[in-house]
């Protein structure tokens, strides 16, 4: 999977120099695709604390996030994701002080040479009860390799999140 | 590989010495021995110890070349001749089903074979054996195997598998790993576990073993970091701000900054930086650690695109008996109102307003269903927030009803957050499985007012404060949740409540703010803020004037009292089983949420120890005059208002009665270890009277030895053992101390110990490690060629070595060293392809492994009090360690190959 993901990065990277070495003084197009990502599970408990992004593509990867402090992930669902055909992606919000919180996957496209993925934060309603317990809401998407060199998620916070495979 | 050093080597020194004879000559870099010859001045020699639990296999490859015919098996094969291992340990090992070459005509490159390897190791019911395999262009299949001492029969096995994942059929699979049963088959003690080869996918294996408790196990890391980052760019952290920032940021060789906020920039290496003859990467990397030397720079950093920042044990542990898990009521001395409330608060009634609690299709979650009172009309969850229709028979319909459950969210997971408060207000103490609640005969009341994503209206918590008022019976009331402003509405709904002596208890919040929220921050509550394992205010919690007391609510950021696992606090939940459903099951959680049941579970006790007790009259007094915590009379603070809960002396309180004292001992679990042999339990009178007469120590085995001093304000008792040279070192010990004294009646108090003898410094033993001094950039391949190298092997769990410097006589040995940079790295090559530092290889460097430095060796060098350390394991970069660099490309280590064993004195020279 590993060696996969990087032949489709150089893959991108040769198609970017061919581009720009054949066409200077010209933009290349920017090519737009639907890219085939689903989302897994999410939970407001997944132990990672960090907002960002999570690429994970072994088993013993996934292993060593599987079981992390205060974590409630739905495991077996995780595992049976076929890790050769698509990777797993945590988008994670990072700690949050109470309950009421969630991420989830709303679209995907490839756009040129980034797979760019919209995600949605959900928030408690201002005016809510909430458990006083700290949480870490993520969502995991399966996403199936493609010819794209940078995965790019919006739509967590003020700024995309980038992950160069 | 040892055969061409420990052979080789000597060899040379002979011929050093005769060349020497007819010598002199050397200048600075030589000394007259007294007979005409010269010895080689030492520039650089220090000694490497070893990280804790180290081991390795005892015939690797570098070991079984040496010592016999490679192509014959290790005679460490029997089942009587099997390894002992520590009980924890991290161990680097080797197999190989058949002996080979790697290389045509390189007969120092071949390796052995080591069809098995066979250790015993002590292990518990529950505990786990790890082995990892490496490189996956040459790892091969091995099978670990658990077996009954006795018999030899197979207790379980697991394979790793180069090839296929049962779960991932064409990724590689490896990890193995064996755990003893926790189903009562098996009990403590020492069990034989094999590493097996496989003849049909023979050669070489390197692996890691590792048996540690759990939460250790997860953050070792045995390759070095290789995490993302983005080419070309750093973060940068200045000295200075403004204007004084910008200019020593102008004075760095990078373009393109960016501003992050005062002091972070994020900037772009020069073009003309990158050679074209070096990596992007590497170029990157170089560049980093060439900004870190600048002036006005505080840290610099990679741009990583992912930083985790959580790693430890899961707290999920149906099977297993946790109530030593449950640290947080020996920190509040829970123990010792047991012994003053004995029934557990059977008589009181609590409501907890929360999410409801878990209930399969067929039962309530089984820790709780013992002491629920589920009550008509307790599901206050209207429509907007209400998600229990997806079974009405189990959970009721959608809006209020008769049925208290948690259905769980429509959307993401769940921990149960009512079931794991309730757990700890009144889990059942009697039922031999899981851990215990405080009250532990309290009659819960569960009351459900948050529903989808644990979050609900303040209308339907209204209402139910109104019912609790008026129709529950309620003694006392749990609200672990918040984060509303004032409002005057609820403020009188609680004010009703403690009107009626009805004590209301609440969480604080977890916005690490001295803001009030209620319903925590309300006169009419006891507002509870949440410490950690050493009773520090936990790194989340609310503090401020108005917080009443502390409870334990845990951080899953600390282990602030070091027993190797996250500070949460662990009570009963679900999660979802193999067949898609909810089971009941424990688990850690963090938050005020934690903290605020801790304090209504002593309130409880303290209700039944006084039925009449006044939410005005006595607790709020009593808290103010210290009576309930480890406070003192009036004493205040922001963070933890009158203290820390302590629940032994807040039943001493409740009862009155002079004549009644207990001990409560402190500590209230014995661990004794070979290096700390004893241990003194103080026995804190608890209750008005300080008469303790009778004390006694019942029986306890003879590895342990308990005495009394009655001479101090308190009574102590030493727990030691006995003669920890005879025992032994990988069997751990249990026992449980019973103590009986007499205050107002005869009482019995049972004090935990546990023991092992730890001899573990002088055994630690990484196998026999190669020193070298090696270029300062590596080769095409990824390898730091050395240019110098001794081997040595381990004495009294260190390693000694001594460069000396290269003296222009005769032919240059291996361990001399020419003039110029170098690193000075150390490991082990336990697979005998000539490289050391890959994974699963032991390693060192200078100064600290993962941030090496370059050292310049001269005449004028004196580097020979250098200390270093190695082990199994690699640095992270973590808030800890954040000058680590990740190394995207490193390969390991190269020694000095053979054939460059002699080399001409021209060539090293550089003439």
């Amino acid at each position: 999977m590993r060696r996969m993901v990087r032949s489709a990065v150089v893959a991108a990277a040769t198609f970017c120099m061919v581009g720009l070495a054949g066409c200077a003084a010209s933009t290349p197009d920017i090519v737009s695709a639907p890219a085939k990502v689903r989302q897994v599970t999410e939970s407001s408990h997944c132990g990672l604390t960090g907002p960002g992004l999570l690429l994970v593509t072994s088993d013993a990867q996934l292993s060593k996030y599987l079981g992390l402090p205060a974590q409630n992930l739905a495991t077996q669902q995780l595992r049976n994701v076929d890790l050769e055909r698509e990777f797993l992606l945590f988008v994670t919000l990072g700690k949050k002080s109470t309950s009421g919180y969630g991420v989830r996957l709303t679209s995907a496209e490839i756009h040129g040479d980034v797979l760019d993925i919209r995600a949605e934060v959900r928030s408690p309603p201002k005016d809510a009860i909430l458990a006083q317990v700290m949480t870490s809401p993520c969502a995991v998407l399966a996403v199936e390799p493609g010819n794209w060199n940078a995965i790019r998620v919006t739509g967590i916070g003020d700024s995309p999140l980038l992950l160069r495979p | 590989m040892v055969v061409r050093d420990v052979l080789g080597g000597s060899v040379l020194v002979s011929v050093l010495a005769l060349s020497g004879c007819g010598g002199g000559g050397g200048g600075d870099s030589t000394a007259d021995d007294g007979n005409g010859t010269t010895t080689p001045q030492t520039v650089v020699a220090g000694s490497i110890g070893i990280e804790a639990n180290t081991r390795v296999d005892q015939d690797t490859s570098d070991f079984l070349s040496f010592s016999s015919d490679p192509s014959i098996d290790s005679p460490l094969n029997s089942d009587a001749e099997r390894q002992l291992l520590p009980s924890s340990v991290v161990l680097g090992g080797y197999v190989s089903a058949d002996s080979g070459a790697r290389a045509v005509g390189n007969p120092y490159d071949d390796y052995a074979m080591d069809s098995v390897d066979r250790y015993s190791i002590a292990l518990a019911p529950g505990d786990t054996v790890r082995v990892q395999t490496f490189d996956l262009a040459t790892t091969h299949q091995v099978r670990v195997v658990l077996r009954d001492p006795s018999t030899g029969a197979e207790i379980s096995s697991d394979s790793t598998d180069p090839t296929t994942d049962p779960s991932n059929p064409a990724l590689p699979k490896l990890l193995a790993s064996i755990t003893l049963p926790s189903d009562g088959s098996y009990t403590s003690g020492n069990y034989s576990v094999d590493i097996e080869t496989d003849v049909n996918d023979a050669g070489p294996v390197r692996y890691v073993l590792t048996k540690m408790p759990f939460s250790q196990s997860l953050t070792l890391s045995f390759d070095w970091p290789r995490f993302e980052f983005v080419p070309s760019e750093a973060i940068v952290s200045m000295q200075t701000s403004g204007a004084q920032g910008v200019a020593a940021l102008s004075a760095l060789d990078a373009s393109n900054a960016r501003q992050l906020d005062d002091h972070h920039w994020l900037v772009q290496m020069s073009p003309r930086q990158f050679s074209g003859t070096v990596e992007r990467q590497d170029a990157t990397l170089n560049w980093v650690s060439a900004l870190r030397k600048k002036s006005g720079i505080d840290r610099v950093t990679p741009n990583y695109v992912m930083h985790s920042q959580a790693v430890g044990s899961p707290q999920t542990a149906v099977n297993e008996p946790l109530y030593k898990e449950q640290w947080h009521y020996g920190l509040i001395n829970v123990p010792a109102s047991w012994q003053l409330a004995p029934n557990g608060a059977s008589s009181v009634k609590v409501a907890v307003l929360d999410t409801g609690v878990f209930k399969s299709p067929s039962a309530w979650h089984p820790e709780l269903s013992g002491n629920l009172l589920v009550l008509p009309g307790s599901d206050f969850v209207s429509e907007p927030y209400d998600n229990d229709d997806v079974n009405t028979a189990i959970f009721g319909s959608l809006g209020p009803d008769d049925i208290p459950a948690d259905p769980g969210n429509a959307v993401g997971s769940n921990v149960f957050h009512g079931t794991h408060v309730a757990g700890t207000i009144a889990g059942d103490g009697n039922n031999d499985e899981g851990g215990t609640g405080i009250a532990f005969n309290a009659s819960l009341i569960p009351v459900r007012v948050l529903g989808e994503g644990g979050s609900g209206s303040l209308k339907d918590l209204y209402r139910a404060l109104d019912w609790v008022a008026s129709n529950s019976g309620a003694d006392i009331v749990n609200l672990s949740l918040g984060g509303l402003p004032y409002d005057q509405e609820l403020e009188a709904k609680l004010a009703n409540l403690k009107a009626n002596n009805i004590i209301v208890v609440a969480a604080a919040g977890n916005d690490r703010s001295n803001v009030p929220t209620y319903p925590g921050a309300s006169r009419s509550v006891f507002g509870v803020s949440a410490v950690d394992a050493a009773g520090n205010l936990a790194s989340y919690s609310n503090y401020g004037d108005r917080i009443d007391l502390a409870g334990p609510g845990g951080d899953g950021s600390r282990d602030a009292n070091f027993d190797g696992k996250a500070d949460l606090v662990l009570s009963s939940s679900a999660i979802l089983g193999d067949g898609g459903y909810f089971e009941p099951a424990y688990i850690g959680l963090q938050g005020t949420s934690m903290a605020a049941p801790h304090v209504s579970g002593v309130f409880a006790l303290m209700k039944e120890a006084k039925p009449n007790l006044d939410v005005v009259n006595d607790l709020e007094s009593w808290l103010m005059a210290g009576r309930l915590t480890n406070g003192s009379a009036g004493s205040k603070t922001p963070e933890f208002g009158y203290g820390l809960i302590d629940a032994g002396k807040a039943v001493a309180t409740a009862l009155e009665n002079p004549s009644i004292t207990v001990l409560s001992p402190t500590p209230y679990y014995v661990s004794l270890n070979s290096e700390r042999i004893s241990e003194i339990v103080t026995l804190n009178p608890v209750g008005a009277s300080s008469s303790v007469t009778g004390l006694t120590v019942g029986s306890y085995p003879n590895w342990l030895s308990v005495s009394v001093n009655n001479s101090g304000a308190n009574p102590e008792l030493t727990f030691a053992l006995t003669n920890p040279q005879n025992l032994d070192p990988n069997v751990p010990l249990q026992a449980s101390v019973s103590v009986s004294y007499t205050t107002d009646q005869q009482r019995t108090l049972d004090i935990p110990v546990s023991a092992q003898v730890v001899t573990d410094e002088q055994q630690r033993n990484a196998g026999v490690h190669f020193v070298l001094l090696v270029d300062t950039t590596p080769d095409a391949k990824g390898l730091y060629q050395a240019e110098a190298q001794v081997a040595a092997t381990v004495e009294n769990g260190e390693y000694q070595f001594s460069f000396p410097l290269e003296n222009g006589d005769g032919v240059q040995t291996q361990s001399e060293v020419t003039p110029g940079d170098y690193f000075l790295v150390a490991g082990t090559d336990l697979d005998n392809d000539g490289i050391i530092c890959q994974p699963g290889e032991a390693c060192a460097e200078y100064p600290v492994s993962g941030l090496r430095e370059a050292i310049h060796v001269d005449q004028n060098t004196d580097l020979t009090n250098i200390r270093m350390t190695t082990g199994f394991s690699r640095p992270t970069i973590s808030a800890a360690t954040p000058d680590v660099l990740p190394r995207p490309d490193f390969a390991g280590y190269r020694l000095i190959p053979e054939d460059d064993f002699v080399r001409p004195l021209k060539r090293l020279s550089g003439e």
